[in-house]
């Protein structure tokens, strides 16, 4: 097809139930708050390419159901993961808490080089539960980025992916990722030369991204 | 009349002389002559001939008739009688005449009188006249001498002052002229355009009055710029009212054309002025959405549609589309405005309403052909197939809608639209082409990632709780997502028809039924979570009892059986459901990319989980499979048209070769009975699919119904099959009757040990079974099928033991039958099913040992089918044993190599 790209980047969204995961994946494609959402139902797919440090890089983003009934159907689905949003409610206590487990979840499912990206969701309520230094902090320990969000407004909605997709970048640039090795969750695109979408997509697209990608 | 008064005044004389004459006349000279005359008198004969006797010169006035008569006689006249005779004549005649005129004096002697009277009337008038005459002169006489010289110049002075009054009137009525052009002025800017036209031709009528002041030719020309200027604006407002229509502001104007007489003129420059508005106000909307991009002032619109961002395109066209319509509802109260009764018809004539109604109706056609004009380029300027489906479905939905207005808008359902669906059409295929490749990419994906694991939704989980499939449970409300419009689209109060609302959308998924969810039952799901402790318990407390109990799928306990995979190839079905709606002129496209989401995966389940056999044991579904294969799976070489989809690759997470876990009964298990889910779901949406495809592919729809849905059910033979074939160590039992000896004398009353074995191995089979069922609850059905294959297995295994017995005697062959009623009585404790498959065919095979040689020659001509070639020469090995012929038993091996050569 017309969508061409140099890598493709293997996604996975996990976090407890209702922190906002689908609304995330949905204002991330669509550009708008998903206002009708409903629990996830065992796993859901989600696409699209981005610009990132100078290649277009696919993301195939797997939104996991964060109800526990669905974890051995979930689970199936972190491996060869390349990297993936942690997602935790800042107005819940209880989503917070959970971190732990999701985090052994992903480390010992996934492939061990996992970039994970801690998303901390809702910032636009007022009454939260988990500040953002604790966060912080459990951020630094555990070796994970940190952001703090809202799928409601978008702040910070493209930047988690895009800061996710561009530490994977980084680390295959200086050989810290093999993307050749199996379970990696990395591909490189087919080969084509730019023969992509009308003249019109293509300066939306780049005009987005270099207005956006905080990490260039 | 002089004549005749002189004539009278001188018959008169003349009478008066002739009185004194006669006497002498008579009495001197002719007395006997009076006789002569006096004899005449009475005869009219004479007296007329007598009369034209007379010489008409004597009747002339200016001669003296004795003159005349006179100068007559001849010069020397002496003949007395002849002259006698002559002056007898003329007496005779003068008689006559002064007879005649007696006669005519007594005529007319009354009419003289009267005459006279007004003679002496007549005379006393004109000396009263004279009278008054004189004293006329007189009184002038005196004026003249009483009056001076400055009362003359007074007189002047005062007739002067008399003609200026006249002048200021004048001037004053032109000043007033002047200054009416303000006031004209004033009622144009207050659009009161009769009231300026009237006054303006009132103007103009004095004007002419007035015509001989040179500032009134100033005036003139003035006038004549007012009254352009009046034009003017009639056809500025008549061109507001194209935009926005407004009661008070178009009845003026009418009038006001109506006035000018240029009322029907006006009507033929209508459609200009609404061609117009249509390009210029759409240009302006577009434009407002391009113009972030540097966008060229002058660019042509077909060009400036390329310019709108993507992300505006919906919006730009919704609100293209309000403008459009926001005309066409102007149009619409126009021509209501001239269907009702109102003041302004009055004074049209009926010839003029006709003409005004007929104009308007033939003009409803083409400002829709100009609409059209208009979208046509905005839908064909960019490529949507990147759009979002719910965005794409918008913009279907937005033109729809438009094709909605438009027919409501000409009156007729049947209106031209090809310029909106051919676009649309386009636009759909190419959408719907990239959509299904994309969803066929991720369904590969999805099959990839599947390991099969059952997804626990709730017993009470359908399809139709989905989102995805909520436009079929409501099905009005799918086009909730467009405002919705009670009766008519260009009634007063109605908003435009273009605009999303986003409160519907919301309300709808809050107050209808959620997905699947747990938040909304959490009641119920400390419900659950008890059931499920004590269920665990009862659980165990049965398996101690008996080892092997199954759980069988009970579908008001358990949700359906059903995987991730199934559920997002369900999510897709519906979006292309929906899209057949919206995309009605590619609906059979997309109903065949649906086909072909559901034989993919079939295909899938099939290529995962199938045995190799399925050619010869169901030749239709290997048909199937194979048509699925050769029309969307990629092959070497790509299809150059239509899709090609990846071969479905099995995680490598799935293991198929473990005895202990059945050889992935539970993946296969889950495999299949999401396939027949899924194909039964199908039946959920027959009614809507057959209303959805045009006539003429109904039969492609049923076909998929009748031949491809169904044969997912046959596909679990093809997949349990490749459990039950190894699910027990046949090899095994086959050694263990290789050792049995059949050639005993004596009667055996207990089986031989084997059969234990065979007891055993279904029993673990059991076990196993009830495992998998402690994941995945067994639908009955599937543990038959399972128990059956199984089963037959075991009877194979059975013909070809006893078929292995080289040597038999009557008794062995009891044993036979001794073990097989053993196998036989212990099937009943896994599964009652009669007839038990497999029993006939081994009882058969045991009884042809009692056959005599002909009967035999019979059953293997009528049985071999069911048996191999090394079985029927067991048969008549152990048989013919008996008989010990060698002749008879090659000629029956013969027979048998002939039957198995023609099979
Ligand atoms: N105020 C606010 N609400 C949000 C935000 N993100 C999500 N929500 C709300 O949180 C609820 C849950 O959002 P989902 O995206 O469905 O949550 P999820 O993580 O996908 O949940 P599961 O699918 O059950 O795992 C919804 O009612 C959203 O409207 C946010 O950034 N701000
Ligand atoms: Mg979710």
């Amino acid at each position: 097809m017309s969508e061409h790209y140099d890598f493709l980047f293997k996604f996975l969204i996990i976090g407890s139930a209702g922190v906002g995961k689908s609304c995330i994946l949905h204002h991330f494609i669509e550009n708008k708050f998903k206002s009708d959402s409903s629990h996830t139902i065992g796993v859901e797919f989600g696409s699209k390419i981005v610009q990132v440090r100078g290649k277009r890089a696919k993301l195939q983003i797997w939104d996991t159901a964060g109800q526990e009934r669905f974890r051995s159907v979930t689970r199936s689905y972190y491996r060869g993961a390349a990297g993936a949003l942690l997602v935790y409610d800042i107005t819940s206590r209880d989503s917070f808490n959970a971190l732990t487990d999701w985090l052994t979840d992903a480390r010992t499912l996934a492939s061990p080089n996992i970039v994970i990206i801690l998303v901390g969701n809702k910032k636009d309520l007022e009454d939260r539960e988990v500040t953002f230094m604790e966060a912080s902090k459990f951020a630094q320990e555990n070796d994970l980025i940190f952001l703090e969000g809202s799928a409601l407004t978008g702040e910070h909605i493209e930047d988690t992916f895009l800061q996710c997709a561009s530490s994977i970048l980084s680390k295959i640039e200086s050989s810290e990722l093999d993307p050749d090795k199996m379970g990696s969750g990395i591909q490189y695109g087919a080969e084509s030369a730019s023969s992509r979408g009308t003249s019109i997509q293509r300066r939306n697209n780049t005009s987005r991204s270099d207005t956006n990608c905080p990490c260039s | 009349m002089d004549k005749i008064r002189s004539l009278i005044h001188t018959h008169q004389q003349r009478s008066i002389d002739s009185i004194e004459d006669e006497p002498i006349l008579l009495d001197e000279k002719n007395i006997s002559t009076k006789k002569d005359w006096e004899d005449h008198k009475d005869d009219p004969e004479e007296r007329e001939q007598v009369m034209k006797g007379i010489d008409k010169i004597l009747f002339t006035g200016d001669i003296d008739p004795s003159f005349k008569l006179l100068q007559e006689l001849p010069e020397n006249e002496t003949d007395l009688i002849a002259l006698e005779e002559k002056r007898r004549q003329m007496r005779l005649q003068h008689y006559f005449v002064g007879r005649k005129l007696t006669d005519e004096l007594l005529n007319k002697k009354e009419e003289f009188n009267t005459e006279l009277d007004r003679v002496i009337e007549l005379e006393q008038d004109l000396q009263k006249t004279f009278a008054v005459t004189v004293d006329i002169r007189f009184s002038v006489k005196q004026a003249k001498l009483g009056l001076t010289d400055g009362a003359i110049t007074l007189l002047g002075y005062y007739s002067q002052r008399q003609r200026l009054i006249a002048l200021l009137n004048t001037l004053k009525t032109i000043k007033i002229l002047h200054k009416t052009d303000e006031r004209l002025r004033e009622l144009i800017d207050k659009e009161d355009f009769p009231g300026a036209i009237q006054l303006c031709r009132d103007c103009q009528h004095a004007a002419v009055t007035y015509r001989q002041y040179t500032c009134i030719q100033d005036l003139n020309s003035k006038l004549k710029d007012t009254a352009v200027l009046i034009e003017e604006k009639l056809d500025e407002v008549l061109s507001v009212m194209c935009i926005n229509f407004d009661h008070d502001r178009y009845s003026k104007i009418t009038t006001a054309y109506l006035l000018l007489g240029k009322l029907q003129s006006a009507m033929d420059q209508l459609h200009m002025h609404f061609t117009s508005a249509i390009h210029s106000r759409t240009y302006e909307t577009v434009y407002r959405y391009a113009s972030n991009t540097s966008v060229d002032q002058k660019i042509q619109y077909e060009d400036l549609c390329r310019f709108v961002p993507p992300e505006l395109y919906i919006e730009c066209l919704s609100n293209v589309l309000t403008t459009l319509w926001g005309i066409m509802t102007s149009y619409q109260k126009m021509l209501s405005y001239h269907y009702s009764n109102n003041s302004c018809d009055e004074k049209l004539s009926q010839f003029d309403k006709n003409y005004v109604q007929q104009k308007l109706q033939l003009g409803l056609a083409r400002i829709w052909q100009d609409v059209q004009n208009k979208v046509n380029p905005y839908l064909t300027s960019q490529d949507l197939s990147q759009f979002q489906f719910d965005d794409f479905i918008k913009v279907l939905d937005l033109v729809n809608r438009l094709i909605q207005v438009g027919q409501e808008f000409c009156g007729t359902p049947n209106i031209p639209c090809d310029l909106l669906r051919e676009p649309l059409r386009a636009q759909s295929v190419q959408y719907f082409r990239r959509y299904h490749t994309s969803r066929t990419e991720e369904l590969y994906m999805f099959l990839n990632m599947e390991l099969w694991e059952l997804l626990p939704v709730k017993p009470t989980f359908t399809t139709l709780q989905l989102n995805e499939f909520r436009f079929m449970a409501t099905k009005n409300n799918a086009k909730k997502k467009l405002n919705e419009i009670d009766k008519s689209y260009f009634s007063e109060k109605t908003s435009s028809p273009f605009i999303f609302s986003d409160e519907n959308v919301m309300e709808e998924s809050f107050f209808d039924f959620q997905e699947d969810s747990d938040s909304d039952v959490n009641e119920e799901l400390k419900k659950d979570f008890v059931e499920d402790g004590t269920n665990e318990n009862d659980k165990g407390n049965k398996r101690k009892k008996m080892t092997s109990k199954v759980t069988f799928h009970n579908s008001s306990r358990d949700g359906p059986i059903l995987t991730n995979t199934t559920l997002n190839v369900l999510r897709y079905i519906g979006k292309y459901m929906l899209m057949m709606d919206s995309l009605k002129p590619i609906a059979f496209d997309v109903l065949l990319s649906m086909s072909q989401l559901f034989e993919y995966y079939m295909y899938a389940v099939y290529m995962f989980f199938g045995s190799t056999n399925v050619e010869s044991s169901n030749p239709r579904l290997a048909q199937l499979l194979l048509k699925i294969q050769s029309s969307i799976i990629l092959g070497d070489e790509p299809r150059p048209s239509g899709i090609n989809i990846p071969p479905p690759q099995v995680s490598d997470l799935i293991n198929l070769h473990d005895a202990q876990n059945l050889f992935g009964l539970k993946e296969r298990l889950i495999a299949t009975e999401s396939l027949v889910f899924l194909a039964s779901q199908f039946d959920l949406w027959k009614e809507y699919l057959d209303n959805q495809i045009p006539g003429d592919k109904l039969n492609f729809l049923n076909q998929f119904y009748n031949q491809t849905l169904p044969l997912s059910k046959e596909l679990r033979e093809a997949v349990y099959s490749g459990v039950a074939a190894k699910a027990m160590s046949y090899g095994a039992v086959l050694q263990l009757m290789g050792n049995v000896k059949w050639e005993i004398k004596e009667l055996m009353s207990e089986p031989n040990s084997y059969v234990y074995v065979m007891l055993q191995e279904m029993e673990a089979m059991q076990q196993k079974i009830s495992v998998v069922s402690t994941f995945v609850p067994i639908p009955v059905e599937v543990y038959q099928m399972i128990w059956s294959l199984s089963i037959n297995e075991l009877c194979q295994v059975f013909l070809e033991g006893f078929g292995s017995a080289r040597k038999c005697t009557h008794e062995g062959r009891a044993w036979m039958q001794l073990d097989f009623q053993q196998f036989i009585v212990q099937v009943d404790k896994f599964i009652t099913i009669k007839p038990i498959p497999g029993k006939d065919v081994v009882e058969n095979f045991i009884k042809a040992y009692y056959l005599t040689e002909a009967d035999l020659e019979q059953w293997l001509r009528e049985n071999y089918m069911s048996y191999t070639s090394k079985q029927l020469n067991s048969v008549i090995n152990c048989t013919t044993g008996q008989f010990s012929k060698m002749m008879q038993r090659s000629r029956l091996s013969g027979i048998v190599d002939e039957l198995m050569r023609k099979s």
